[in-house]
């Protein structure tokens, strides 16, 4: 191909094409003259007929957005870096609102926020374009929250338990695992149907490289879709990704289905939306940030929603990523951010740095729809969890004193421990609904008081590979009962009972 | 409300074609009495494109080349 | 020397109480002493016939369970070859299956970088064809044909309106 001679029968089989298509007709643009060209965003005067977020054409196939509408003049956002255009350049209106093609091809593909590929696979085919700004569903066409998002998670879906078509928070300091808290989810639908979003704001390349090879290497690309505007993209971009990533994810909504958006993060998305506010002279409030920021996460949260059957009975799950600085949740962003969502999960540095991954502060974390959106077999084995950690954290600062204490104090302290323990997992290892009911139900019940606490994560291991081999029949029970039995419980107390049994080197050896 | 009307063309207008443009411009705003800005850039090959109060008619050869190569 | 009747008689006598007390006092007693030791030696020799049978019967329920185990173990072995060739081969048709869709991967990649490429190229050449023309028909434009394009873009211009 590369050495093909260009013949003039070339020449004329390509313009042929074009010229059939060739309507030789005048359609009147609007247009307008650029007055000033800086930091991406252009002032042009003229364009009088122009809309509110319409495209503008800069010339050289650049795009611009018109954010600013001002009686003699129109302020548009460069979506690229348009490094030709010059002072006295004609750019026109294009009549179209800013939109994105949408396709079910789209399972798989890194994009942009315009729709442009970025995985170099050549481009999807689009079955419709739809506008980035949205409104979002009524309040006729919702359902409340009623099905479960498995994250696979212990800590997560035992007692913060988020459901299909909430809002749950994911808020931390930077390096408290976050991201990986999104990306395990991620990883645990592959079974449950749902398709994910993932929109990367303003993140580091290298990372979503990685993140991109790991999804492959786990065959969870099949089902996710990454929306892209990173830290070297312009801020209009980093400001648009959400609302790309949103328009897709709706436009699986409209087919019934179930999505899981991530947006990560939406701090950064915040920083570029006051970066592009300031630029256009838009004036500013509380840190800095423009007067409606809130507005610009609310209405974006909004479409995040369960809709009813007459709508298609689909829902869009919002996993949004904030990060705190020195765990201050009471900053402006963070303070928005949670008052939007319906709920967050909190993460914290002491905890992370005390080896209690994922670095939850079950406290502070919440979940508005709570036990509505959570399997019978999970209520039934998470139920005095919550109360058992609490008291438990009580209680830690005296464990240094372990030896001074009365009996029930002590039982308290080794429940507690052990029940901390096994909450901890590995981000990348998300366990089914069955197994994490077995788990969790053995620390409650009070099967591993009599086990050392430096072996818990192998027993938990260990625990699994037997139930897999010898006991799958009992997991397969659970997962299509969704309750445990009064039988089903006996035979999990013969079954640790038996497999405890089976490794006395674990057991506490009481010393005289 | 006076109107900002820029009519460019690639080369100087003869009378005959001032005439033409005279006509044309009047039936697009609908008034009898026309002012105009007339432009010459050879940029634009051949043709001419008129922009009232930034409405753009386009009829460049320029223009037409443009549309042909980004369809 | 006369042998007196009488002393004899009383020796004999004598001897005869003596050999009587005698009896009583030692035979009998060592008459049963003997008894035992012959009864004990023939019951020791009884056990240890039956010790020996016993042992014999040991032996064969040995010998027995060897048997037994050894096909057992053959059939362990047996069911684990054969486990371990049908592994071989369910390993062996993964891999051509895997091999199989990294060679169709392989080619679609291929087919979709010539099909870029091919796009990116076509798209330049048409570019720079444009600009060719552009120039050309520029320079080529008498005053003649310049009034016809004015003409026929204003009427152009009227339809749109």
């Amino acid at each position: 191909m590369a050495n093909k001679k260009i013949s003039s029968s070339d020449i004329a089989s390509i313009f042929d094409k074009k010229l059939k298509n060739w309507r030789p007709q005048v359609e009147p643009r609007v247009a307008g003259q650029v007055t000033s060209f800086g930091d991406g965003v252009v002032v042009a005067d003229g364009l009088n007929d122009l809309k509110a977020n319409e495209l503008v054409d800069l010339g050289n196939g650049a795009m611009g957005v018109a954010l600013n509408l001002n009686e003699s003049s129109v302020g548009i956002v460069a979506l690229d870096e348009a490094s030709h255009l010059k002072v006295g350049q004609m750019v026109y209106g294009t009549g179209r609102v800013l939109s994105i093609g949408v396709g079910n091809e789209l399972l798989g593909r890194v994009i942009d926020p315009l729709g442009k590929p970025q995985d170099s696979l050549g481009s999807y085919k689009v079955e419709s374009y739809q506008p980035l700004e949205k409104i979002a569903p009524g309040v006729m066409s919702r359902q409340s929250v009623d099905q479960p998002l498995q994250t696979g998670i212990k800590a997560i879906d035992s007692m913060i338990p988020i459901g299909r078509g909430q809002r749950e928070l994911i808020i931390g300091d930077r390096g408290t695992g976050k991201s990986a808290i999104a990306l395990g989810t991620i990883l645990n639908q592959s079974d449950q149907n749902v398709i994910c979003v993932y929109v990367s704001i303003g993140q580091k390349r290298s990372f979503l490289a990685q993140t991109v090879a790991l999804l492959k290497d786990r065959g969870a690309m099949d089902y996710t879709i990454f929306v892209n505007a990173s830290a070297s993209d312009p801020a209009s971009m980093q400001y648009l990704a959400p609302f790309a990533g949103t328009t897709v994810a709706e436009h699986f909504l409209a087919q019934g289905k179930d999505v899981l958006i991530v947006y990560d993060d939406l701090s950064k998305h915040a920083q570029a939306y006051r970066e592009i506010s300031l630029l256009l002279r838009r004036p500013s409030g509380r840190e800095a940030y423009p007067g409606d920021v809130f507005y610009l996460h609310s209405r974006l949260l909004e479409r995040a929603c369960r809709l009813n059957k007459d709508y298609g009975g689909g829902s869009i799950t919002a996993l949004p990523i904030i990060e705190t600085q020195a765990n201050d949740v009471s900053a402006y962003i963070p303070t928005n951010v949670i008052s939007i969502t319906d709920g967050q999960i909190y993460l914290e540095t002491d905890l992370f740095n005390a080896g209690v991954r994922p670095a939850i502060n079950v406290g502070l974390s919440v979940s508005r729809v709570g036990s509505a959106a959570q399997k019978k077999a999970m209520k039934q084995v998470a139920g005095p969890l919550k109360l058992d950690l609490a008291q438990f954290r009580e209680l830690e600062a005296f464990a240094q004193f372990s030896s001074d204490l009365d009996q029930a104090t002590k039982k308290q302290l080794d429940r507690g421990q052990r029940v901390s323990a096994v909450l901890n997992q590995a981000w990348d290892k998300p366990l089914t609904l069955e197994k994490q009911v077995a788990i969790i139900w053995a620390a409650t019940r009070g099967h591993l008081d009599g086990l050392k606490t430096d072996i818990l994560s192998e027993w938990e291991t260990n625990f699994l590979e037997y139930l897999d081999d010898a006991e799958s029949d009992l997991l397969a029970k659970i997962k299509s009962q969704g309750k445990l039995e009064d039988d089903d419980e006996k035979r999990l107390v013969q079954i640790v009972t038996t497999f405890n049994n089976l490794h006395p080197e674990w057991q506490i050896v009481e010393e005289e | 409300m006076p109107q900002n009307i820029v009519v460019t063309t690639a080369i100087e207008l003869t009378p005959e074609a001032r005439g033409e443009v005279d006509f044309a411009v009047s039936k697009l705003t609908g008034e009898s009495q026309v002012n105009y800005e007339t432009k010459v850039d050879p940029q634009i090959i051949g043709g001419v494109r008129i922009a009232i109060n930034g409405r753009v008619y386009d009829a460049t050869v320029s223009a037409k080349l443009e549309k042909l190569i980004n369809q | 020397m006369e042998i007196q009747v009488g002393a004899i008689l009383l020796q004999m006598i004598n001897f005869g109480i003596v050999v009587g007390v005698l009896y009583f006092l030692l035979l009998k007693p060592v008459k049963k002493i003997l008894d035992e030791r012959s009864k004990k030696i023939e019951e020791g020799l009884k056990a240890s016939e039956s010790a020996v049978k016993k042992q014999e019967q040991l032996d064969q329920k040995i010998k027995e369970a060897e048997k037994k185990a050894q096909e057992r173990a053959k059939k362990i072995l047996d069911e684990a070859k054969k486990n371990a060739n049908k592994r071989g081969d369910e390993i062996i048709a993964d891999a051509k299956r895997v091999a199989q869709e990294i060679r169709l991967k392989n080619e679609l990649e291929i087919q979709t970088e010539r099909k870029t490429m091919a796009e990116e190229m076509t798209a330049q050449f048409e570019s720079t064809v444009i600009a060719v023309a552009k120039a050309v028909v520029g320079k080529s434009l008498s005053l003649k044909d310049h009034q016809q394009l004015i003409k026929q873009g204003l009427s152009e211009i009227q339809k749109a309106k």
